[in-house]
């Protein structure tokens, strides 16, 4: 059994999920198996580079690729669902398909697990054409000086606002290069998107994402709302520097209007009284 | 002021090949390099998603980069020779737009020809698709025990049949039965190496370069082989393993593989053309 598997739900994205796919190949953390949720009309691992970097995971990791077609959406929530019915490991990486990522990224998540044992640590992704757009009023960061604590954060309070605006544009990337170090910091988060390293008992414990049923078919705030919840119990933080960027292509997740027609946070106040935790006044 | 190594990338019409190319150059642990890359596609590769993607990154970290669009085709040769004119570095390392590279790929490639001050290395490119066929009968391998010296390797020799530890997955076979440490690299004796070659700069203009593309009509293969057949003539060349390098397993842009440059033009004119 790996120590990690790596959950990379992907749609309507067969070039980006392809870079996503060349950096998770070059990992220098190697304990891991691959699980690829297909939801394109094609399955998309027939694809020539696609299928050699399949390979390349394989051979570098000596674990076999599972990678499920399956063309009926049913939205986000309950791909991340369907994949986590499929992990084994201790530890579960969800992916989106359009992250790169540097080589190092999972070693450190990993590290950065061990020491904190908390629920989640993201990576959050810069995006880079935003690197000449420099908002000093949006790069406040609060570090975890000292372990990962649990935290009930409201939603829409002063610091929830404050700690997203981080994880806007290349906000994160310029912050960085504030508080460069050599070895990855932890900070505190309202949310962390894109590549989240979960502690799958821990997220487990919560439910994981089997709320999905209660969403419309579009939504959002699925990892919004599960992580929330984990930091009431469990907490949870992101690292800098992220080493990951987005491929900065359009959402997948919006009905033909663009919007979505809900969003998971309003399960918030019902799922965190039935864990017994303090719910938030929203 | 000029970086150690240029890398050069001919492309044509092969947008997430290269963009995959690319994010492993974003992963390199060696980083001093300048990247260009030469678009012969139609309509520009350079513009799509996943490209302009993997060159922020490569931005963001530092790196020189110049692109160009090299238009009309006048074959590869002529595609290569094209980018060699751009070179600055002391090594210019082309590589081919269908490829993934490990991460230790050009600090190996550079470490190794600081010590072998040969003409060019090589790191082959291995087929993953082919990792259960194994070929006992193609992985003879003669390794170089000591300096790499020159070489004068003829088309359809014995030395010639060295090629054929390059197919399919045999280096990958070859390389995990040798189990070689970390940090160390072995180098053994070839007719050429495809894809992934680190030339000594001034040495590959020495014989030539791929100046030969005048002789040459626009459809043709190997050209490759022939320039390093010049330079291993004179100077040397070898490929070197643990190889890091797989092919994304695309079909060929090479459809027309009738003119072979080595069997046309041969490596002689080549040496008389060298200074050495």
């Amino acid at each position: 059994m790996a120590h990690v598997d790596v959950l990379l739900p992907t749609c309507d994205r067969p070039y980006a999920l392809t870079l996503t796919l060349a950096g998770l190949a070059l990992q220098s953390y190697t304990d891991v198996r691959l699980v690829v949720a297909d939801q394109n009309p094609q399955p998309l691992v027939h694809l020539p580079s696609l299928a050699a970097l399949a390979r390349i995971v394989e051979a570098r990791t000596g674990n076999a690729v599972e990678w499920h077609h399956r063309p009926t959406r049913l939205g986000i929530a309950e791909q991340r669902d369907f994949l986590l019915a499929r992990a084994t490991a201790p530890l579960v990486l969800y992916l989106d398909d359009d992250v790169l990522m540097e080589p190092w990224v999972l070693e450190a998540l990993v590290a950065a697990h061990a020491h904190e044992r908390c629920g989640f640590i993201g990576a959050f992704p810069a995006g880079l054409s935003f690197r000449h757009d420099v908002r000093p009023e949006q790069q406040h960061v609060e570090f975890w000086n000292g372990p990962v604590r649990p935290e009930a954060l409201e939603p829409a309070s002063a610091e929830w606002e404050r700690r997203r605006h981080l994880h806007r544009a290349a906000n994160l990337w310029h912050a960085t290069a504030r508080h460069a170090s050599r070895t990855p910091r932890l900070y505190k988060v309202a949310w962390v998107a894109s590549c989240v390293l979960y502690d799958r008992a821990r997220l487990l414990e919560i439910g994981g994402f089997s709320f999905w049923p209660r969403l419309p078919r579009y939504h959002s705030g699925e990892e919004v709302l599960v992580q929330n919840l984990l930091m009431r119990r469990a907490g949870g933080c992101a690292m800098m520097p992220s080493g990951t960027y987005h491929a900065e292509e359009p959402s997948t997740v919006l009905n033909a209007e663009g919007r979505v027609d809900g969003h998971a946070l309003a399960l918030l106040p019902e799922l965190a009284a039935a864990l017994g935790s303090e719910s938030p006044a929203c | 002021m000029t970086n150690r190594v240029d890398v050069l990338v001919a492309t044509y019409r092969r947008p997430a090949a290269l963009a995959v190319l690319l994010t492993s150059l974003c992963a390199q642990t060696f980083r001093d390099f300048r990247l260009i890359v030469s678009d012969q596609s139609d309509e520009s590769t350079l513009d799509a998603d996943e490209v302009r993607a993997a060159l922020r990154v490569l931005r963001a970290h530092g790196h020189p980069l110049e692109t160009h669009r090299h238009l009309p085709r006048q074959g590869l040769a002529e595609h290569r020779q094209f980018l060699l004119d751009r070179a600055e570095a002391p090594y210019a390392l082309f590589l081919d737009d269908d490829l993934i590279l490990e991460p230790d790929v050009l600090a190996r490639l550079v470490h190794a020809m600081e010590r072998e001050r040969c003409g060019f290395l090589g790191q082959a490119v291995i087929g993953l698709s082919y990792v259960d066929d194994v070929r006992p009968h193609e992985q003879a391998i003669e390794l170089w025990g000591g300096p790499i010296a020159p070489e004068a390797v003829a088309p359809d020799t014995r030395a010639w049949e060295r090629h054929r530890l390059h197919n399919a997955a045999n280096v990958y076979h070859v390389q995990r039965r040798l189990a070689i440490p970390p940090g160390r690299y072995l180098a053994y004796r070839i007719a050429w190496i495809g894809g992934c070659v680190m030339y000594d700069t001034a040495k590959l203009r020495a014989v030539g370069g791929f100046g030969f593309w005048r002789e040459l009509p626009p459809a043709h293969c190997g050209e490759e082989a022939l320039a390093q057949l010049r330079v291993m003539a004179c100077y040397g060349g070898a490929g070197i393993l643990p190889s890091g390098v797989y092919h994304q397993e695309l079909p060929t842009t090479v459809a027309d593989r009738r003119i072979d440059a080595p069997h046309v033009l041969g490596l002689d004119r080549g040496t008389l053309h060298g200074s050495c």
